[in-house]
């Protein structure tokens, strides 16, 4: 088992990225991990470290990080609005021991996990305990009563590496070493700006915007693997002032690997020549339909559906699959989506935003990223899928 | 009608739409690569009757137009496009003299080309620059300019549907 120093580092990259996530606000920029307090199981071994932590913000926390890999997690947790000053505590300790006169026995004391989480602070002499008194409370933690099969009441101690399941310390314990084999290289290459925690800086060193960690987003890949390359849609500016549906019938086409001219597509579609252009009227949306379904000789299944949702969309791309989109007046092919998580989690209203390939201006287009799912009004969309054999 | 219709003066109005796409920006809204260290040019869109219809925000990297933000009256964040490639022409789309060059090939012998405005077709995603046609044969013409390309707008084309709502898709 690694010493207890060790963990040091994968703590301050876990501290690190709870700080990124601003799941805290800055309320932990600018700490740094200083002395903390051991805390042993009933057993005796070493559990955790109770870390005082205090940022730029001046808020009080602490953080538990363990020592012990039957622990599980590196960052056990963080309490925030609760100083943790070990002197004072065990000065309160004594004085709460010395009514019971336990005091001038005692030749060690130490904090102890007594019913883990809770703790307690533990005077020993010569290795025997004399009091067990709760975190806080000070009140005497009883000693044991029931048998090893019954379980703990509310308040008693227990052992946490004896009376744990041993399969589930097992878990534990691989759970908490692959955890420490990810983070090792993050923290070998990022030391310098993780025991310091700083968010910016970190956010620099990784390359990433902030933006990035908090939206919801996807884009069309080459299949749903996240690692697979993308984009997977070329955009294909309309050939004339009025063939936008042309030009994104084209688009999901070539997405699929079936190749047609916006020449050959207005044949199908009904939208005149390149001289004598012309739109779709609206008499004729379910064309999109039948010519994506008959240019692909059958092997898409497309669906047209009014006043699209959201979820459509989102859904259709977490699926791979673009969707055509109208819009008054106008036809282009959704390719992603984002939404802002981080307003989610605060109860605001969080952005939403499709990617677009629009096939506007003509001959040319623009990929839109992000079009306003709050200021645009979508009153048609085209779905289209592989039919299954 | 926004603060910026009757307010403020062009100058101000044009430099809050500004900060609203550099708002955008930052925001991570609008996904422009670039955009951080390029120009922020706003120029406003009308629909015909002269009302503001919003801001389009060209992002400049020196001649080079690689995309806009598009606001709305409100200065709203709406949508954030690239062109692909190394972009268009700064000029095509932000410059009125250069629109007029654009459209002038279409004028017919006789017309003569009004003053351009940055407005749309049927659609607001349907971006371009108006040139009103002048002349006692031009019928009441308007070219639309987008970019380098130049066509005259036929608001006919669906003349024919049957559905009352609005025009069909083009």
């Amino acid at each position: 088992m690694p010493d207890s120093e060790s963990f040091r580092t994968p703590a301050a990259v876990e501290l690190s990225l709870l700080n990124v996530s601003t799941e805290f606000g800055d309320d932990l920029e600018g700490v740094s991990l200083g002395a903390g307090t051991t805390i042993y199981d009933l057993n005796g071994e070493e559990l955790f470290e109770r870390v005082p932590i205090e940022g730029r913000a001046g808020v009080p926390a602490f953080a538990d990080i363990a020592r012990n890999p039957a622990m599980g997690a590196i960052l056990m947790g963080v309490s925030r609005g609760i100083r943790w000053d070990e002197a004072a505590l065990l000065q309160q300790a004594r004085e709460a021991a010395g009514v019971r006169k336990a005091q001038r026995e005692a030749d060690s004391v130490r904090f102890v996990a007594y019913s883990f989480p809770k703790v307690a602070v533990q005077f020993l002499a010569d290795g025997k305990e004399i009091a067990l008194l709760e975190l806080w409370t000070w009140q005497p933690v009883p000693r044991r009563r029931r048998s090893k099969e019954d379980g703990p009441s509310n308040f008693e101690r227990w052992s946490f590496l004896d009376e744990n399941p041993v399969d589930d310390l097992a878990k534990r314990r691989a759970r908490f070493r692959a955890r420490v084999r990810e983070l090792e290289p993050i923290g070998d290459r990022l030391t310098d700006v993780v025991m310091t925690i700083d968010r910016a800086r970190l956010l620099d060193r990784l390359g990433i915007s902030l933006n990035d960690l908090l939206f919801d987003t996807r884009e069309l890949h080459f299949t749903t693997r996240n690692g697979d390359h993308h984009p997977c849609l070329e955009l294909r500016g309309q050939e004339t002032n009025v063939w936008c549906v042309g030009a994104s019938v084209q688009m999901v086409l070539d997405f699929y690997r079936y190749q047609y001219g916006q020449v050959r597509l207005a044949q199908e579609l009904g939208l005149g020549t390149v001289s004598n252009p012309n739109g779709l009227p609206h008499s004729r949306d379910n064309d999109v339909v039948t010519t994506l379904e008959k240019l692909s000789n059958q092997s898409l299944d497309a669906t047209l559906t009014q006043n699209p949702t959201w979820n459509l969309f989102r859904d259709e791309i977490r699926a791979n699959r673009p969707v055509i989109s109208f819009v008054p007046g106008h036809s282009r092919v959704v390719a992603g989506y984002t939404r802002s998580t981080f307003m989610t989690l605060i109860n605001l209203t969080p952005f939403r935003g499709l990617l677009v390939y629009d096939p506007w201006p003509p001959n040319a287009g623009v990929i839109t990223r992000w079009e306003n799912w709050a200021t645009h009004s979508y009153t048609q969309g085209f779905t289209s899928h592989v039919t299954l054999v | 009608m926004s603060e910026d219709e009757t307010d403020l003066g062009p100058e101000v109005a044009a430099a809050r739409a500004r900060d609203a796409a550099a708002d955008a920006i930052a925001r991570g809204w609008a996904r422009i690569p670039g955009a951080d260290a390029s120009d922020l040019v706003p120029v406003r869109i009308h629909v015909p009757t002269g009302e503001s219809a919003g801001w389009f925000v060209g992002v400049v990297d020196g001649a080079r137009l690689m995309g806009f933000i598009q606001l709305g009256p409100d200065l709203g964040f709406e949508r954030a496009s690239t062109f692909g490639g190394t972009g268009q022409a700064a000029n095509d789309w932000l410059d009125p003299g250069r629109v007029s060059e654009v459209a002038a090939p279409l004028a017919r012998p006789g017309e003569r080309l009004g003053e351009p405005y940055l407005s749309y077709d049927r659609s607001p995603e349907r971006i371009g620059w108006i040139v009103p046609v002048i002349g006692s044969e031009s019928g009441g013409r308007q070219l639309m300019v987008t970019g380098s390309s130049v066509f005259e707008l036929h608001h006919s084309t669906t003349e024919d549907d049957p559905e009352p709502k609005g025009p069909g898709r083009v």
